[in-house]
């Protein structure tokens, strides 16, 4: 039931970066019967009128932006004109900006936030998989999670920097942190939502305990695991810019700073449309990854 | 030799701070080898508790389930399992489906196809084997659950309300389906429902099951599934007086013991 209102509530809000493909419906074999169609108001003729509206928004705010420094309304210090973002962007991208080229700032911030996630995975998830199993791991972990889930990062940045000093360790573990939390609590919440047929089911059918974790509760607990790291990586990476506020040398968090000491609004500009467009991307990635690995999701 | 019993089974519910349920007192029931034993009551009777106990899904706070003579340990897979809802794992395709319990007990991949080819040719999805789950209707999910129970060569079959979400048409070929995995596997079939007419139309023995406290209170043997083997259209053995009479009989003791 708690998959299906999730789902429901996607349908209501569709994300920005809802692309094409997953309005389709799948092909259908012959002689079976269609399944239920939940997403029927993404109907061809409204999704186009959606996605225009978008790109509507889009222009519209550009063009404002556009006439607005070019009318000279805001001094260029505070606005800069588009041309000049574009410009700086070219610029950060071929000659580079303090040391790096905007590719290397990118990869930088984009190692940080996954090794963060990675170290999340291999914690976070058998933390959440304990705590939708076990009652006595929920006792365990859940002060912890709720204690740390509400904290925004830049209070804990400075205990971390006393802790760890100010190399890339502590970049990570501020990461880390945010992202822990969301993941573990969606895993657990997948974990504890497995139907409990489908448990009776493979126990009927000979399964251990053991078996039936592995081979019925974590494959019902994917979509939720997947959904746990789409929210954790949105978190990480816009934790960033905290992170690097510590001694960095690379990275966008850190490009973006350095810009504004130097009232490079053009630089700053630029930079926050980077983290932007990583971020989207991000997103559409885990969201491919869901259509990859749990089709089923939303259809049973 | 009784294949599946119940030996003066109770098992009561406690919730928090509610009084606590009698979902079934005192109830004995012995399945035969070949038997197809079908349970019918109002909701709320206990049929499901029941069939929990046989599989193994529960125990009883008194009372004792035996398997040829020898006390339950859990679920096992001589006892195949066919949920309302399918249960099916929409992560693996109907094949993988249908080979879960082989695939457990260790058969080889040879072995597992003949065994999976065999039960979808027999609940008729012979040619279905790689769709996905969610691209089947609700009868053929249903079917395939059929075929994964069936995969292990259960001894006996426990079907808790296995047509209950169906619609009527496909309802009723699912019955005839039943009836003739029935004949052709000789496995021990026991099926609860609220639908007096299924009961009637499927079973060998009917028990009817009476709410709270949950109790057995009348049987009645039955044989219309042979006439539909010997050919006779479902549809004239419904509608034969005797089969109506009978189809009363039994909905009168249902009624009796809902209002009692």
């Amino acid at each position: 039931m708690k998959e299906r209102a999730l789902a429901a509530a996607e349908v209501a809000l569709p994300p920005l970066c809802t692309d094409g493909a997953s309005a389709a419906t799948p092909a259908l074999p012959a002689g079976a019967d269609p399944a239920p169609v939940r997403r029927s108001r993404r109907t061809p003729a409204g999704w186009l009128s959606l996605n225009a509206l978008r790109l509507a928004t889009i222009l519209a705010l550009l063009t404002l932006w556009w006439a607005a420094s070019a009318l000279q309304l805001v001094p260029p210090l505070f606005l800069p004109p588009p041309a000049a973002v574009a410009r700086q962007a070219a610029t950060a991208w071929s000659d580079g900006f303090v040391d790096a080229t905007l590719l290397q700032h990118i990869l930088a911030s984009l190692g940080r936030v996954f090794a963060a996630l990675a170290l999340a995975l291999v914690t976070a998830i058998p933390a959440g998989i304990a705590i939708g199993l076990s009652p006595v791991a929920r006792g365990i972990l859940d002060p912890i999670i709720e204690f740390l889930r509400p904290i925004p990062p830049l209070a804990y940045l400075p205990l971390i920097v006393i802790w760890c000093g100010i190399g890339e360790l502590t970049k990570v573990l501020i990461i880390l942190i945010a992202v822990f939390a969301p993941v573990a609590i969606a895993t657990a919440a997948g974990v504890a939502a497995v139907p409990p047929d489908r448990v009776d089911a493979a126990r009927a059918l000979g399964a251990s305990r053991a078996q039936v974790i592995r081979l019925v509760i974590l494959p019902n607990a994917l979509p939720a695991i997947l959904t746990g790291i789409r929210i954790g990586l949105g978190v990480g990476w816009s934790t960033l810019v905290a992170a690097e506020l510590v001694a960095a040398t690379r990275g966008l968090g850190f490009m973006i700073q350095s810009a504004a000491q130097f009232l490079r609004t053009d630089i700053v500009v630029m930079g926050i449309f980077v983290v932007a467009l990583v971020a989207i991307t991000l997103e559409g990635l885990v969201r491919l990854a869901e259509r990859i690995f749990v089709p089923w999701h939303g259809k049973l | 030799m009784t294949l599946l019993a119940a030996h003066d089974v109770s098992v009561t519910y406690r919730r928090r701070g509610g009084q606590p349920v009698a979902a079934l007192e005192g109830v004995s029931l012995g399945i035969d080898p070949g038997e197809f034993v079908v349970a019918v009551g109002a909701s709320g009777c206990g049929k499901t508790t029941l069939l929990k106990l046989l599989a193994g899904f529960l125990e009883p706070d008194q009372g004792a389930v035996t398997l040829a003579g020898k006390a339950l340990a859990g679920p096992g897979r001589e006892r195949g399992v066919v949920f309302q809802d399918d249960a099916l794992f929409p992560w693996l395709s109907v094949r993988r489906n249908v080979e879960f319990g082989p695939r457990l007990a260790g058969l080889s991949a040879a072995e597992r196809q003949a065994s999976c080819g065999r039960m979808l040719a027999l609940v008729g999805l012979a040619e279905f084997a790689e769709h996905k789950i969610w691209e089947l209707s609700g009868g053929m999910r249903q079917r395939v659950g059929l075929a994964r129970a069936l995969a292990n060569e259960p001894a006996i079959l426990l079907m808790d309300e296995p047509l209950g979400a169906l619609d009527a048409l496909t309802r009723e070929k699912m019955q005839e389906l039943l009836i003739e995995v029935w004949a052709r596997t000789r496995q021990s079939v026991f099926l609860i429902t609220h639908s007096v007419e299924e009961a009637v139309f499927l079973a060998s023995r009917i028990v009817v099951l009476s709410p709270r406290p949950g109790r057995i209170t009348a049987e009645f043997p039955c044989r219309f599934a042979t006439r539909l083997l010997a050919g006779e259209s479902s549809r004239a053995i419904k509608s034969d007086p005797a089969f109506i009479a009978l189809r009363e009989q039994v909905l009168a003791a249902v009624l009796r013991g809902a209002t009692a």
